[in-house]
């Protein structure tokens, strides 16, 4: 039956028989191959046709053409807290507290589940925003400095300039003068501490006592007792920015945490999972279930959906 | 996919890095048999296998950019598809309120002089009674026997060690052989088991 495919027992499993022994297993490994599964053609080629057909459809769309209009479309979409939109009297109310913070200093936030917004600043910065983040621009700034505050992760291409720019988290200020690079800071998340990545040029990193100098191609991630910058691959690290999840050796708490922004969903596992290190890369991520299920799938662990969102679990 | 050289395969991993779409459709050609077998062998039900392999190859496509032609592309399918039938296999077994097979009832002819029936109830049988094997068994077994997989390479792919690769083959051939015995012991009463 199988002219093409005629496999032999493993000899391991001949090992130590005597003759007739062997023989009767030679008999049941061609009498098994009888029922070697045929294929479903008429699949095999549906399925072919299917996958060639969109990989010539997604020839027809220009990959990175027209990236203006893309930005413009995104930029319409972020939310300026400052502007004055009194649709009620409660929207009215944050966006006094809001103005009386940060003194006129202008907020913008991606809401989670929508797409990572590119910000454009007035001294000609860009700041690509990821879902959930929320920056806020200070009222000096361009006239006594270039500050602006994150909570969230963003990339910056910073715009040379006399003064210098500079990024405030919670527990670091980033500064440098003009160059591209990324900051990360969600603090009350299981991985809280600012995690700085640099593509170009050179960033100067401080928290109250010490300070470090980031080159292209480091990272460092902010901590208290020391700042140690660490090689890293920058594109890979960055996979954010067009849609990606790339992460080494992260608590699987905080990609939920990041898919949980990203796609506007709520992600629950137990803490027996969140604290488990996993190492994913993913360029482009469309679906949340299939990255956790991707996830769930390297550490053998199950996940199911929800009314709200994804759950994993053990068994 | 034993036929297929690494040669061949760099040459698509670097095929698909250009996103050049005939070195996927030579790809998809001489992999998907083997690929279908495969998943097959884990989740026992062609349509599920079919659906898996429409997902592993788009998926396939999606990441050609990140593919490694120093790694081995035949090594990253088998896992793919090997994590994809998993993933079905847990959302199947956690939707299914475990029904009861009634996919193969049992067989009683009165008569099975006929070569050609025998043959034919032996084949059901077979497959009934690999398809009650517990699922990485199955895989292991399947994997050696129709794909000629050596143990160390399934070992790697099931992320098993050899010694176990080993076990699971040994007794998945005492299972068959123990059910073959009762049936001939059954059909045939005077017939002295295996010959």
């Amino acid at each position: 039956m199988n002219t093409d495919r005629t496999y032999q027992p493993n000899v391991e499993i001949l090992s130590g028989l005597d003759a007739s022994q062997q023989h009767a297993i030679q008999h049941l490994w061609e009498l098994c191959g009888q029922v070697e599964p045929s294929v479903a053609t008429d699949r095999k080629a549906e399925t072919r046709a299917m996958l060639l057909s969109r990989i010539a459809q997604e020839k027809h769309v220009p990959k990175v053409a027209d990236r203006s209009a893309l930005r413009l479309v995104r930029r319409t979409s972020v939310v300026r807290t400052a502007a004055y939109r009194t649709v009620s009297l409660a929207a009215a109310l944050v966006i006094a507290v809001a103005l009386i913070v940060f003194s006129g200093g202008e907020r913008y936030r991606v809401a989670p589940g929508s797409d990572a917004n590119l910000i454009h600043l007035d001294d000609g910065t860009s700041v690509l925003l990821s879902p959930g983040s929320r920056l806020t621009v200070g009222n000096s700034f361009g006239k006594d400095d270039r500050a602006v505050r994150l909570r969230g992760e963003a990339f910056f291409n910073v715009a040379k300039g006399p003064l210098p720019f500079s990024v405030k988290t919670a527990d670091a200020t980033t500064t440098v003068l003009g160059t591209s690079f990324n900051v990360r800071s969600w603090p009350g998340s299981l991985s809280d501490m600012s995690h700085i990545v640099v593509e170009t040029g050179r960033v100067s990193v401080a928290i109250d006592h010490l300070q470090a100098i980031v080159e292209p191609g480091q990272a460092l991630t902010v901590s208290p007792k020391a700042l140690t910058p660490v090689e890293t691959d920058p594109q890979e690290r960055l996979a954010w920015r067009s849609g990606g999840f790339s992460y080494d050796n992260e608590l699987i708490g905080t990609i939920l945490e990041d898919v949980e922004r990203r796609f506007g969903i709520s992600v629950k596992a137990p803490a027996s999972i969140r604290l488990r290190p996993v190492t994913i890369h993913r360029k482009e991520v469309s679906d949340a279930s299939e990255f956790i299920g991707d996830i769930a799938a390297t550490i053998s662990v199950r996940y199911r959906t929800t009314a709200n969102g994804l759950e994993m679990y053990l068994d | 996919m034993r036929s297929i050289t690494d040669e061949q395969f760099r040459s698509w991993s670097h095929g698909l890095l250009r996103s050049d779409e005939e070195s996927y459709a030579a790809l998809f050609d001489a992999s998907y048999d083997a690929l279908f077998r495969y998943t097959l062998y884990i989740t026992h039900d062609k349509a599920a296998a079919a659906d898996i392999l429409q997902d592993v190859y788009l998926k396939l496509w999606q990441v050609r950019e990140s593919i490694d032609p120093d790694r081995s592309l035949r090594a990253l399918m088998y896992q793919m598809a090997r994590n994809y039938a998993l993933n079905h296999e847990r959302q199947r077994k956690r939707h299914a309120a475990e029904a009861i097979d009634d996919d193969h009832p049992s067989v009683s002819f009165d008569t099975v002089n006929d070569d050609e029936l025998d043959a034919a109830m032996l084949k059901r049988h077979l497959e009934r009674w690999i398809s009650e094997m517990p699922q990485r068994r199955r895989e292991a077994f399947m994997l050696s026997r129709f794909e000629g997989l050596s143990h160390e390479e399934i070992a790697s792919l099931m992320d098993l060690a050899p010694k176990t690769v080993n076990n699971h083959i040994v007794l998945a051939l005492q299972h068959i052989r123990r059910k073959l015995d009762g049936f001939r012991e059954r059909e045939f009463p005077t017939d002295s088991g295996l010959t």
